[in-house]
């Protein structure tokens, strides 16, 4: 989970405290970079938060068990998380483009 | 505010009253008819059942030695044993279309093969066998209760067992035990539970380990052939679980399901073979019974009401050829139990609903099988005569040109049909005049009075009036909706941003409604309410980081209001790892086990230490409030409460149940908390001295503290020992959620801070260990305090133990009441605005998220009615959802109560006070 939500934001904004505040305390990030450490972040919580739903129901398979339901939770978050946050990144990128020309 | 003076205060509880009564309309008319009561007959049925109803005869038979009960009933009867011993051979899960076929069709080739045995007993003659269709649900259990009383069991026969598993009803095994039968079962255990010391030798085999296919029929096997050979048993049971498991793994198809049929033919024939060896003529045989508690769906599961579950099979066989009958083989399985009894005489169960296989009694003359009928007859009758009053037969004239309507006439007037021609009969026979047309006349007579007796008798305990349950649930959805509606109506606000916990806490209610549609998940329902209220607080918790960041850190009490919701937080852990609860993984350690493991001491002394943690949670979280001029207030109010504290304390170290100690702590808390409701808002000085505010506010928090206290305090005597941690860490949980409301700062909608309350409470009920089982209701402590049986008592108790923590959170509101109102008002106080504004949320809120879930529930419910898990989880979950609705209206109605009560003497304070110095 930390290596989801944490790291990518230390190596981008190092200590700078302002950053991290706008990005994860206010949710207005700026930019491509910031949304690709925001999204796949929150996407990752999310994702870990609907992971655990399949936990209580008795189907008896191996992945419903702690903690790899909730893993599978986060990677999924993550990753769509990640999908969303390049799509919009492209998008920016088209339409900047679009206004250069 | 120009929006809000449409609906006044006077027009809101109107409307709010209403509701609620429209919801309590339908809910009663939701449970008449889906919970039906039928009346039944108590007791077991003896001697009076050879003679007419209104006869009763003198004798008393329990006096008599089973030898002597049998000769008498024979006597009675009139009817000769046709055999003297009986082995019920049980094949779970056997459909009977792989014996008989179906719709005149022969049975599929390879079952046809893999019973050979049995396929020329039934082609020679020498058995018969009948599809017995079964009622739902197609479970073991009901079913073998169905099979051996003839009645057909719902809800409230499962829930009025609920602390033991034997089978108290009449019964053809209790009955057959009274003549002094002996008894032998091999097979599942099931059996044992139901008859718990009746059985003379058996071997009881657990129905647990489904993958077994093998093992569990060879422990019955194996002590077949010493069985069969002693003659000191009268009734044997085998109950083969094997073919059930067999379908469970692969279906009906399954490639093991030919070669345990075969199995169970190898098992029929050394039965028969020794059965026909041991006969000797002119000495009554013994009966093979082979029945199927129910059948299977093509996938091997069963428990609903299709025609392949429901299928089941009754074959009799015997050393004899039954005589060549026509065809008609199709019956109830209830009516095994009549049959039985008739072949053996014994009195047929009392709430029998079945009737008789003739075919079976093909031994007996015209006029014995006649009698058989009038002695079904008579017993039907007697039932029936309990749902009408004021019945008695011989009243009633019937002409035949009366029109067949439903209801007591025409039952009695088609039995008077068949006795008159039964008695005409009788007497021409009696002249000896053979006469054939006439005996089937009478047969007719009485199969038509029975036909419809026992169709209406089974309809009563399996039918759902739709159109009852249709308006009840409309009903309840109705009020729903016009609560709803009214607090959408009291918003002030519409405009403004909705912030994540906002729609979370909406959301919450949709994702509950959802899981009540899966069986796991209300059976593990803790699991949900404590996921829930913890993302709820984390939300919170964010949303005060958000603001903290935003504002920087002059805001007032930020570092209080984290701390608090931390403190919600892990008392919230520690209450989930409490009890494990639930159902499927109660065998996990928590830390109840934990402590019951290390001994009553240790239990105790938490106990005492819980006490004490509570008294000091109360006493700071009031000194914390009040400021210190109150100190007056402060002190009575300690005073008052310590008396109680002090006998419980003093209970508790004892250890022992001193009634009358308790029941002066009873009466003392109640009179303290009566005494400072009703005293208080007089004797509270009308204005603050120092800050020239009404303490109005002030005055209701103290009220709302007594009742937490004294709550808390009934809690701490009636809970078990080991629940007293918990409660207390509710109590903290509580106690910290109002404090972080009251913090300011955060400014947090009033619906959304009743909520947060709501859903604490639900989720703290979880955390003492309650379940959605009926098993965990603690019904050791409804006594606790009780010198005589009083049911009304111990059903208040075990609803305080039970609904503790809903409470709990509803009687809390109080403690952080927006009383903005009051100050803001004129001098010409308007009482029903400020009673509008101050109770409009705290009491529609919980009305409101109450009904959604009980129309939604009750919904899921119907839709449910032929499930699997009907009966086991989701009816003791919709008892739950109505006791928490109740709880909902408790709590609702105190805390309107006692707000509407200060606040007019308040505003009649006020209203003296000006006039006396305008």
């Amino acid at each position: 989970m930390s290596v989801f939500t944490f790291t990518p934001a230390a190596c981008v904004f190092g200590s700078s405290w302002a950053d991290w505040h706008r990005v994860f305390a206010h949710t207005k990030p700026i930019g491509c970079t910031d949304f690709m450490i925001c999204l796949p972040a929150y996407g990752a919580v999310i994702g870990a938060w609907f992971g655990a739903w399949p936990m209580p129901l008795d189907w008896e398979r191996q992945w419903q068990e702690w903690p790899i339901c909730v893993t599978y939770g986060a990677i999924l978050g993550y990753l769509v998380g990640m999908v969303l946050s390049s799509g919009l990144a492209i998008f920016h990128n088209r339409r900047k483009h679009e206004k250069g020309d | 505010m120009s929006n809000n003076n449409k609906l006044t205060c006077a027009k809101l509880t109107l409307f709010t009253v209403s509701a609620v009564i429209i919801q309590i309309i339908g809910l009663s008319l939701f449970i008449v008819g889906f919970f039906p009561v039928k009346p039944t007959l108590s007791g077991m049925s003896g001697l009076e059942s050879f003679s007419p109803p209104g006869f009763d005869p003198a004798q008393n038979i329990s006096t008599l030695p089973p030898e002597k009960l049998k000769s008498v009933y024979q006597e009675l009867s009139g009817v000769p044993p046709l055999f003297d011993r009986l082995i019920l051979m049980v094949i779970d899960g056997l459909p009977a279309e792989f014996v008989l076929g179906r719709n005149e069709k022969p049975p599929p080739k390879v079952f046809m093969e893999a019973m050979p045995y049995t396929q020329s007993l039934l082609g020679s003659g020498i058995a018969i066998g009948y599809h017995a269709k079964a009622a739902p649900p197609t479970v073991t259990m009901p079913r073998l209760k169905a099979m051996v009383s003839g009645a057909i069991g719902g809800f409230l026969d499962v829930a009025s067992n609920f602390n033991t598993q034997a089978f108290l009803d009449d019964n053809i095994i209790a009955q057959l035990r009274r003549i002094g039968w002996k008894m032998v079962m091999l097979g599942d255990e099931t059996w044992l539970k139901l008859f718990p010391n009746m059985f003379d030798r058996h071997d009881g085999v657990s129905s647990f380990f489904v993958k077994d296919t093998i093992q569990v029929d060879y422990n019955v096997s194996r002590h077949l052939d010493k069985e069969l050979g002693s003659t000191d048993w009268d009734l044997l049971i085998l109950h083969y679980l094997g073919l059930d498991h067999v379908g469970h793994i692969g279906g009906r198809n399954s490639i093991l399901m030919a070669p345990k049929l075969e199995e169970m033919d190898e098992v029929i024939k050394k039965i028969h073979s020794s059965i026909i060896q041991t006969h000797k003529v002119d000495e009554g045989g013994t009966l093979l019974m082979i029945v199927s508690d129910h059948g299977m769906t093509e996938s091997g599961n069963h428990g609903g009401s299709s025609f392949e579950e429901t299928d089941s099979l009754a074959l009799f066989a015997s050393a004899q050829k039954f005589r060549d009958v026509e065809n008609r083989k199709e019956a109830y399985q209830v009516d095994i139990a009549s049959t039985v009894a008739l072949l053996f005489g014994v009195p047929i169960p009392v709430n029998n609903v079945g009737t008789v296989m003739s075919q079976v009694f093909t031994f007996l003359e015209d006029e014995q099988q006649l009698r058989l009928l009038e002695l079904n007859s008579w017993q039907l009758l007697r039932l029936i005569q309990t749902h009408f009053s004021e019945f008695r037969c011989a009243r009633f004239s019937c002409d035949s040109s009366n029109d067949k309507t439903d209801g007591a006439e025409s039952f009695c007037c088609s039995y008077l049909a068949a006795a008159s021609l039964h008695r005409s009969w009788a007497s021409k026979n009696s002249s000896r005049s053979v006469d054939e047309d006439g005996y089937m006349s009478v047969v007719l007579a009485y199969r038509d009075f029975l036909g419809t007796a026992s169709e209406w008798l089974s309809s009563r305990s399996t039918d759902k009036p739709i159109r009852l349950l249709a308006l009840g649930i409309f009903a309840m959805a109705l009020s729903c909706l016009v609560l709803t509606s009214l607090l959408f109506l009291l918003d002030q606000k519409v405009n403004s941003k909705w912030h994540l916990d906002e729609s979370f806490i909406v959301a919450v209610i949709f994702i509950l409604v959802l899981s009540m549609g899966s069986s796991s998940m209300i059976e593990e329902e803790q699991y949900i309410w404590h996921f829930m209220t913890s993302s709820l607080y984390f939300l919170l918790l964010r949303r005060t980081i958000q603001s903290i960041i935003t504002n920087g850190k002059q805001s007032r009490g930020s570092s209080d209001r984290i701390y608090s919701i931390i403190a919600v937080l892990i008392c919230g852990r520690i209450l989930r790892g409490w009890h494990q609860g639930g159902v499927n993984w109660t065998y996990l350690t928590d830390i109840s086990k934990l402590l019951e493991k290390k001994g009553t001491v240790y239990i105790n002394s938490l106990h005492l230490l819980s006490v004490i943690f509570i008294i000091v949670c109360l006493a700071f979280i009031l000194l914390a409030k009040l400021p210190k001029r109150r100190f007056s207030v402060v002190l009575l109010l300690l005073l008052v409460y310590l008396f109680p504290v002090l006998m419980i304390l003093t209970q508790i170290s004892t250890n022992q149940d001193d009634t009358r100690l308790i029941q002066m702590i009873y009466a003392l808390i109640g009179i303290s908390t009566v005494g400072i409701l009703v005293a208080l808002p007089w004797l509270m000085p009308l204005l603050d001295p120092v800050s020239k505010e009404y303490s109005f506010g002030d005055a209701v928090y103290v009220i709302g503290w007594c009742y937490v206290s004294s709550w808390s305090l009934l809690q701490m005597l009636l809970q078990q020992p080991v629940n007293s941690m918990p409660t207390a860490l509710l109590l903290v949980q509580v106690l910290a959620t109002i404090r972080y409301f009251s913090q300011g700062g955060v400014h947090i909608k009033q619906w959304v801070k009743v909520a947060s309350l709501y859903y604490v409470g639900m989720a703290g009920h979880f955390g003492l260990g309650n379940t959605n089982t009926l098993a965990t209701i603690d019904v050791a402590g409804a006594f606790i305090g009780i010198s005589s049986h009083s049911t009304i008592i111990s059903g208040i108790l075990m609803f305080i133990i039970t609904y503790a923590s809903p409470m709990l959170a509803l009687l809390s509101m109080l403690m952080d009441f927006d009383v903005r109102a009051f100050a803001n008002s004129d001098e010409n106080v308007d009482l029903g605005h400020i009673l509008k504004m101050t109770l409009g949320y705290p009491c529609l809120v919980p009305l409101v998220l109450n009904s959604i879930l009980l129309v939604a529930y009750t919904i899921v419910l119907l839709l449910m009615r032929n499930h699997l898990f009907v009966w086991s989880v989701f009816s003791p979950k919709y008892m739950y959802v109505c006791a928490t609705t109740v709880c909902v209206y408790i709590g609702v109605s105190i805390v309107a109560l006692s707000v509407t009560y200060t606040c007019v003497v308040f505003a009649t304070r006020r209203k003296l006070k000006c006039s006396t110095s305008g």
